[in-house]
């Protein structure tokens, strides 16, 4: 009965939120959790088939629904945290949007995108049957406390469900390290050719070995901490992947070919965006889906009904083209950067930096990253406008870079920041922004865009 | 021209929260001024030689990674001693600063500390974390503290002493540890864009050791002093004057 009545509240409480214009992601969720403590375990032991859970530090929202698209093609019911709310509560938030009033869900698969640091407590209540590892970076370290905090913290809590298997990036060594000892069925999948990845960034979180402190030897690397490495000491090493990537560029394409280890798993995908993160994304994404026994036709309509999610370089025009983009860390704003910095275009970038808890209330990431590799094109950039609650740390952050301070503005709103992107002169226009500034500056900019003209988007090269 | 070296130890290992940030602004104001800073590594392994080394920093990274630059260290113990007592510049941040004194990194599992002055950290229940401000001889620093250490002067001189926020230990209102021109401070953030005060006083110091040179340039800080202003009134309107 309280359960009901929980799942009764949360649903008006959703529905008068979205009334008022919210997203809701949380709120209702957060209200079912405070007055029935086991709702998660309840709806979890409702899913039919399977449970996922896709997780790590960068690609998470990315990677789950491109999971969702495949077993939504694959024919089947399934729930999804399509947004990104990946604590506890947005977890619930997503049951709820998807049960009848009295609590019943009818699903075959739940698809969950969960927060890293927040895995020990969701796994309290569910045990899934597959979890996804993207990748463990420095993110929000106020949060997170270090790496090796959280790596152990994740660890412990798989110890809590030894019949999950696990889908791990061969490539990142931090991750490796972490499943090594545990008894878990393991699966592995890592990028194969040594394609240039392009990234000199600064943010090699674990060069050393986790085992025994030596420096990793490198053959391929290829951003943040990824890549093909061997401990010359200990012997630790990159695992041969059960899931290889294999890169193919042209002038315009770039051709991914994920193989499975029986080799009677093949699946060719055409990459349309240009970014590092979309290789492992989707390499991950498909090697998930071959695990649950989906053929290569099912998974290559999943990925083409797949569509990129708010502001993962979503474009707009309105009045030239702009581009939105979402960065948490400093791997993230690198990433982003370096397709700025790519750009031939005249253009004004803005970047928005927020400090509440969903973004990390600790902004010194900001000097771990390269906005150095902007001055590179700083002839193409006619204006560099910082906002958000931290845009002051991001104004000096940009000073200290060598942006001339005549060039820098900083706006006390996402409407100001807006505004300026549209009325400085030039030829396209990049937002850069973390998690709590996205949903606000995409509203302005939907309500904004000129339909017809989404497409006439300058090449970017 | 007027050239400095900054010896940054361990960048590889101890590279937490945004470290780095303070080298750039080092770089920025020496360069700004028309004085070299040149920036060399001292990394696991390597000679400790000092001699051309006018500013040293030393940041802090994770449990695993300190211990391994701890006992490194050793090695260079009697050198950085002699650099100490010279009077040299020398900042350490968090767990570079732990890592100067007698530094314990939990209570089942005793980590070495260099033990180069003579103070010592314990571990604390529950994270220092949130902005910190510091009143320090002649003007306030602004940061951000994050640490479960605890740490005790024993009669060392503090750089600063707490305004808002907790600093070495919560209880007795110190911040950091100021030995000759060793200093030590839980502040990043990382601490040098936003306090050009400070970061001037370290290159003062190594123009006056190296140079005789007792005077800088002045700069425009006002965008510092507005990323000052902002930071303190978000903690406290009452604090916005101090910027």
């Amino acid at each position: 009965m309280r359960r009901i009545l929980a799942i009764m509240i949360a649903k008006i409480t959703i529905a008068l939120v979205k009334l008022m214009g919210h997203r809701g992601s949380n709120i209702g969720g957060e209200l079912a959790l405070r007055m029935c403590s086991d709702i998660l375990a309840w709806f979890g032991s409702q899913v039919k088939d399977k449970i996922i859970f896709v997780t790590g530090t960068n690609g998470k929202t990315s990677t789950n629904n491109m999971i969702y698209s495949i077993i939504r093609e694959s024919g089947h019911s399934c729930i999804c945290n399509r947004l990104g709310a990946n604590l506890d509560s947005g977890l619930i938030s997503a049951f709820i949007n998807n049960s009848s009033i009295f609590g019943h869900i009818d699903a075959d698969y739940a698809c969950l995108e969960v927060d890293e640091a927040s895995l020990a407590k969701v796994m309290v209540h569910i045990k899934p049957h597959i979890i996804v590892f993207t990748n463990i970076f420095r993110d929000q370290l106020d949060r997170y406390s270090e790496i090796d905090v959280l790596l152990n913290r994740i660890k412990k809590s798989l110890k809590t469900s030894q019949d999950t298997v696990l889908l791990i990036n061969a490539d990142d060594p931090s991750l490796v390290s972490l499943e090594a000892s545990l008894p878990h069925v393991k699966y592995y999948y890592g990028v194969e050719t040594a394609a240039d990845m392009g990234s000199e960034d600064m943010a090699k979180d674990s060069v050393f070995c986790k085992k025994c402190g030596c420096r990793l030897h490198y053959d391929h690397y290829y951003y943040g901490q990824l890549g093909h490495y061997v401990c010359k000491k200990c012997g630790f090493k990159r695992p041969i992947p059960d899931f290889k990537a294999f890169i193919q560029d042209s002038e315009e394409k770039r051709k991914l070919t994920v193989v499975g280890k029986d080799k009677n798993f093949k699946v060719e995908v055409d990459m349309d965006i240009n970014d590092t993160y979309s290789i492992y994304n989707t390499l991950a994404a498909v090697s998930c889906a071959a695990l649950m026994k989906n053929t290569p036709e099912t998974v290559l309509c999943g990925l083409e009904s797949y569509r990129p999610q708010v502001g993962r370089m979503e474009k707009f025009y309105i009045g030239k083209p702009i581009t939105l983009n979402l960065a948490k860390n400093p791997v993230g704003f690198n990433e982003s950067m370096k397709i700025v910095s790519q750009d031939e275009n005249s253009k004004i970038i803005a970047i928005g930096v927020n400090d509440f808890p969903q973004d990390g209330c600790d902004v010194s990431w900001l000097w771990d990253t390269n906005f150095e590799i902007l001055l590179e094109v700083d002839d193409t950039i006619e204006n560099y406008t910082v906002f958000g609650r931290r845009r002051y740390d991001m104004a000096l952050r940009l000073k200290y870079a060598g942006v001339d301070e005549n060039k820098l503005t900083v706006v006390d709103t996402v409407f100001d920041a807006v505004d300026n992107v549209l009325k400085t002169k030039s030829d396209v226009g990049y937002i850069l922004l973390n998690y709590s500034l996205l949903f606000d500056t995409q509203k302005i900019l939907k309500g904004r865009n000129e339909d017809d003209k989404t497409h006439p988007v300058p090449s970017v090269s | 021209m007027i050239k400095l070296t900054l010896c940054h130890l361990y960048p590889e290992l101890l590279n937490l929260y945004g470290d780095t940030g303070n080298i750039i602004t080092l770089v920025k104001r020496c360069q700004w001024r028309g004085i070299d800073l040149n920036v060399v590594q001292h990394n696991i392994g390597d000679i400790g030689d000092f001699k051309n080394a006018d500013i040293f920093f030393i940041g802090g990274g994770a449990d695993s990674e300190q211990d391994i630059a701890g006992h490194d260290m050793k090695n260079i113990k009697s050198e950085l001693k002699d650099a100490v007592e010279e009077g040299k510049a020398f900042l350490a941040i968090c767990g570079g600063y732990q890592l100067l004194g007698h530094y314990y990194q939990n209570k089942d599992d005793t980590a070495y500390g260099l033990g180069l002055l003579d103070f010592h950290t314990e571990p604390g229940d529950s994270y220092f974390v949130g902005n910190i401000v510091v009143r320090t001889h002649d003007y306030h620093l602004v940061g951000f503290e994050n640490h479960i250490g605890r740490t005790w002067l024993n009669g060392l001189k503090p750089l600063g002493h707490v305004v808002s926020g907790f600093g070495n230990n919560g209880e007795d209102q110190t911040e950091g540890l100021r030995y000759k021109n060793v200093m030590g401070t839980y502040l990043h953030g990382p601490l040098l864009p936003k306090n050009p005060k400070l970061c001037d006083e370290i290159i003062s110091i190594a123009l006056k050791n190296k140079y005789n040179i007792e005077s800088l340039e002045e700069l425009d800080d006002s965008l510092e002093i507005k990323a000052r202003e902002h930071t303190l009134r978000s903690i406290s309107n009452k604090y916005s004057s101090l910027a």
